[in-house]
Order: structure tokens, then C-alpha cells, then sequence
């Protein structure tokens, strides 16, 4: 049987418990165990992610306590940015704990002051609506001189730099095929 | 590394740590330092190292000192060994009840280097297992003996190792001795993590999310504890899911740590090591005396 420390450390019990300081002679083993006893200790975890802000992809190290995110720091070991953050990304932390954060979506009507609170379903039924329309308004079959161009003036689009690559893809698929020619990205700008 | 002395050497002696509940292990901790400041330059330096060697050795994860290359002789590691009971004898409660056994194993070299190859090459608990047979020989005077008579060896070969580019070096044991990280300090804006050698007192570079101890690294989750104790502000403990080890680190401002001395900062809080280890966990190497601290006698609990 294989002995781990751990097992050896069980076995030989007191001789490596708290009493190690005490084994010398010092006497102060109860010392030791009196500062113990005060130290609550908690439990907060880390993990490493991407900045979603821009196109250059800092590593963050996201520190989380029952939950909640507690700190945000440049993750050292990323090769990016080696632990150094733009005054944007160390606010990261407010994309999810801020008090204004949105987490429903909110509809505010023509000429209205009004903010209403609508579900996912009908945002998304709303937007298709009206992509729909200004497309078939805005769209282009052929242009002054007869040539087919099949396009749409009426719509443009500006990509977000949390985007990755795949997403990127896909995106610029199916502007293409609205006829979308006004494709910008916010890394350009 | 002397910057680092010099900062000790004012916390040691400057009379204004707050450890009055632990001057003892302080008082302790000022003669050994105060020895090893003393003690002569070695008889047998290490070799010197060709660049290109460095480079090899660090890439291919081999340690700059072979500890066995840098061994004082018999008669020599003995009065290293008398010098360090001597210091402990003066500060124990009870000092003639210290030696027993040992007294008669430093006279005979041949025993003596059998012990000290055994400590280096086997570890501390393959000496707890040839001490068992030894009457009266308390296994943490024995080790807390050889660990500090064997600290002048080591740190003269860390001083010569000074300036070297360990930045190739990825492993979590020491690249100057090979030993154990015993704390580890986040430092500057980033929060680089820095390891520290308790043994030669090397620091060294290291990655954040991984275990220094077993190589463990889950990017996706890390653990460690903290304690919202005004004493205890800037420590945490790095746990590890996989082989339940942790190491203490000190989150220290700017690229200089400044006035911490993280030997005396470990020695100031067995406190926050008992209750990590009251939450299951073992700490990855001994403390500035060689000796480790708590009672890591539970498992770590259950976390959902």
C-alpha cells in the first residue's frame, strides 16, 4: 500500500500537529493554537477569461465569492496583456454587479418617455419585424445603370470586438444575405 | 537576495514586530538568522556553470545545485549541528532533554552523513523512520536541527546562483535546490506570482492557477481561502483540489515586496494555517524552521 504525506502525517499524528513548536521546547504550542482560534477563514475561487470588451483579448483572472464576482485582475500568466488591464477592462467587474445592469429587456415606444419591460420572445419577434421591413423597403435589385446588385442601403451593421471568429463568420453570412453593404467593426473604428 | 537580509535584518532587530505573544519563536528565529550571517563560506562551493548548461539544465528541469555537490564534510556538518542544538538548547524550557540519541550520532560522521543523504535524497519522513529506532531523539529536534545546519550549504549556493534567468525554469520546486515552495508572493500590478525556497531562499516565478506542488492547474476554477482579520489582510491560501496542499501568498503592491519578509510574515500566522488546515488541507512545505505547522488530520470537506 502506497503511503500518501497525508497518511504518514495521520499516522504520526501528534508528532507533526500543532505541538511542532511546542516538540523544541519553546512552549508554544498553546500560543499557536490561541491565535488560531480567531482566524475565520473563507472560501473565494478564481478563474481566467477573456476581456470581453475589444479585440485584443486581455486575460482576466475573475475572483468569485458565493457567487458574486469580489475582484478582476490582468491574469499574469496571459500572453496578451501579462497582467496589466486598461482602465475599462479593471471596471469589468460593473458588466455584472452593477446595480444599473440590465437583466430584462426594456422597450420605450415612439414619442413615448416610458421605459416597459417586454419578454425575450417579443423583442425578438419585434426585431425580426423591422429588419424585415426596412429590407424589403431599403433593397435594391438592380441599380441605375441595370446592373443586378441585389443590396441593401437601408441597414447597416457594426460588429462588436467580443466576437470571436466563428461568430464573426456567421454574422457577416447573413448580413451578406440581406444585401448588406455597410458591414463595419468596432475594431476599425 | 542581501536587499532581502537587510529588510530582515530590520524586522529582526528593529524591536518593533508585533509578535509579543511569540517572542520566544522570534527570539528563536534572530539566532539562527544571526548564525547563518555568521557562518564562513563553504569548503566545497558548487561548481560554477557554463551558460549553456544553465540553459539546458532549467529548460530540461534540472536544478542548478545537485544538494549532494554542496554537502559540508562529517566533522564540519557536525559543528553546524552543535552550533544549531546550541541555539535551541539556549531557548527551550527544558534543553538537556533535546538531544538524547542525537548527542551521540554527531560523533559519528559516518551515521551522521547517512542521515543528512537520507534527509536530502528521501525527505524528512524516511528520517522520522530511521529516528524511530533512537532512544529519546525527538523527530522535530532531529529535523529542525538538520534542516538549519544544512541552510548555510544551500543558501551559499542560491548566492551564487543570483542573476541567473530561472524564466525557462516551470516547475514548482526551487531551480537552485530543488525543494519545496514554502510561501509565494503576488506581486505588482498583475499579480505575478513569485514562489519562495524556505531552504536556499530562492524566489522564483511561477504560474497563478496551478498547484505549485503537483502541477495541478484547472484555468476554469482555482480555490483559495482568505480571512477578513485585519491581521490577515493581504494573505490567502492557494488550495489545490488534487493533492489538498496549500501554500500561504502574500499580495504585496508594486514590483517590490517592500518590508515584507515572508519568514517572519509565516512564522507570525500559524493561526491562518490551522484554520486552512481545519478546512482539510496540508501544507506544501515546512516553515522557516523546517518543521511544519497545524494538524492536518481531516479530509477536505465536501464544497457543493
Amino acid at each position: 500500500m502506497k503511503v500518501t504525506r497525508r497518511d504518514f502525517m495521520k499516522i504520526s499524528g501528534a508528532a507533526v500537529s500543532g505541538s511542532a513548536l511546542g516538540g523544541l521546547g519553546l512552549g508554544s504550542a498553546a500560543v499557536a493554537r490561541s491565535r488560531s482560534g480567531n482566524v475565520a477563514v473563507k472560501y473565494a475561487s478564481e478563474s481566467t477569461t477573456i476581456c470581453p470588451y475589444c479585440a485584443v483579448g486581455c486575460g482576466l483572472i475573475v475572483s468569485t465569492h458565493a457567487g458574486r464576482i469580489v475582484n478582476v485582475e490582468g491574469d499574469p500568466d496571459h500572453p496578451i496583456n501579462e497582467g496589466t488591464l486598461c482602465s475599462k477592462a479593471q471596471a469589468v467587474r460593473q458588466v455584472s454587479e452593477s446595480s444599473w445592469r440590465l437583466t430584462r429587456p426594456l422597450y420605450r415606444a415612439p414619442g413615448s418617455s416610458e421605459w416597459q419591460e417586454k419578454s425575450w420572445e417579443w423583442v425578438y419577434d419585434e426585431i425580426a419585424k423591422k429588419i424585415k421591413k426596412s429590407r424589403d423597403a431599403g433593397f435594391t435589385k438592380v441599380n441605375d445603370s441595370g446592373q443586378v446588385v441585389n443590396r441593401n442601403d437601408a441597414i447597416a451593421s457594426v460588429g462588436s470586438a467580443a466576437l470571436d471568429n466563428e461568430e464573426c463568420y456567421l454574422l457577416q453570412k447573413w448580413l451578406r444575405s440581406l444585401g448588406l453593404v455597410y458591414i463595419e467593426h468596432q475594431a476599425r473604428i | 537576495m542581501e536587499g532581502r537580509n537587510e529588510k530582515r535584518r530590520s524586522a529582526l532587530f528593529s524591536g518593533k514586530m508585533d509578535m509579543e505573544d511569540m517572542e520566544n519563536v522570534l527570539a528563536l528565529y534572530r539566532d539562527l538568522f544571526q548564525l547563518n550571517e555568521m557562518d564562513p563560506p563553504l569548503d566545497r562551493p558548487p561548481r560554477e556553470l557554463a551558460e549553456k548548461e544553465v540553459r539546458m539544465r532549467l529548460a530540461e528541469g534540472f536544478t542548478l545545485v545537485d544538494p549532494e555537490e554542496i554537502l559540508p564534510d562529517g566533522p564540519e556538518l557536525a559543528i553546524r549541528i552543535r552550533d544549531v542544538l546550541k541555539i535551541l538548547q539556549r531557548h527551550s524550557e527544558d534543553p538537556d532533554s533535546l538531544t538524547g540519541d542525537l548527542k551521540d550520532l554527531i560523533d559519528q560522521p559516518g551515521r551522521l552523513d547517512l542521515l543528512v543523504g537520507t534527509f536530502l535524497r528521501e525527505g524528512e519522513e524516511s528520517v522520522r523512520k530511521s529516528l524511530a529506532s533512537m532512544k529519546d531523539v525527538n523527530p522535530e529536534v532531529a529535523i529542525f536541527v538538520l534542516f538549519n545546519a544544512l541552510k548555510v550549504p544551500f543558501l551559499g549556493a542560491a548566492r551564487r546562483c543570483r542573476g541567473i534567468d530561472t524564466t525557462a525554469w516551470e516547475k514548482g520546486s526551487c531551480p537552485v535546490c530543488g525543494g519545496e515552495p514554502a510561501v509565494a508572493c503576488l506581486i505588482g500590478e498583475g499579480g505575478k506570482r513569485f514562489l519562495i525556497c524556505f531552504r536556499c531562499e530562492t524566489r522564483w516565478r511561477y504560474r497563478r492557477m496551478a498547484c505549485p506542488y503537483c502541477g495541478h492547474e484547472d484555468p476554469k476554477e482555482s480555490v483559495f481561502l482568505y480571512s477578513e482579520d485585519a491581521d490577515h489582510g493581504a494573505l490567502s491560501a492557494s488550495v489545490c483540489g488534487q493533492c489538498l496542499s496549500y501554500i500561504k501568498g502574500w499580495r504585496v503592491e508594486g514590483e517590490d515586496p517592500g518590508e515584507l519578509c515572508p519568514e517572519i510574515e509565516d512564522l507570525k500566522t500559524p493561526g491562518f494555517d490551522r484554520a486552512v488546515q481545519e478546512e482539510g488541507y496540508l501544507r506544501g512545505a515546512p516553515n522557516v524552521f523546517g518543521l511544519w505547522i497545524g494538524s492536518p488530520d481531516e479530509e477536505a470537506p465536501d464544497r457543493d
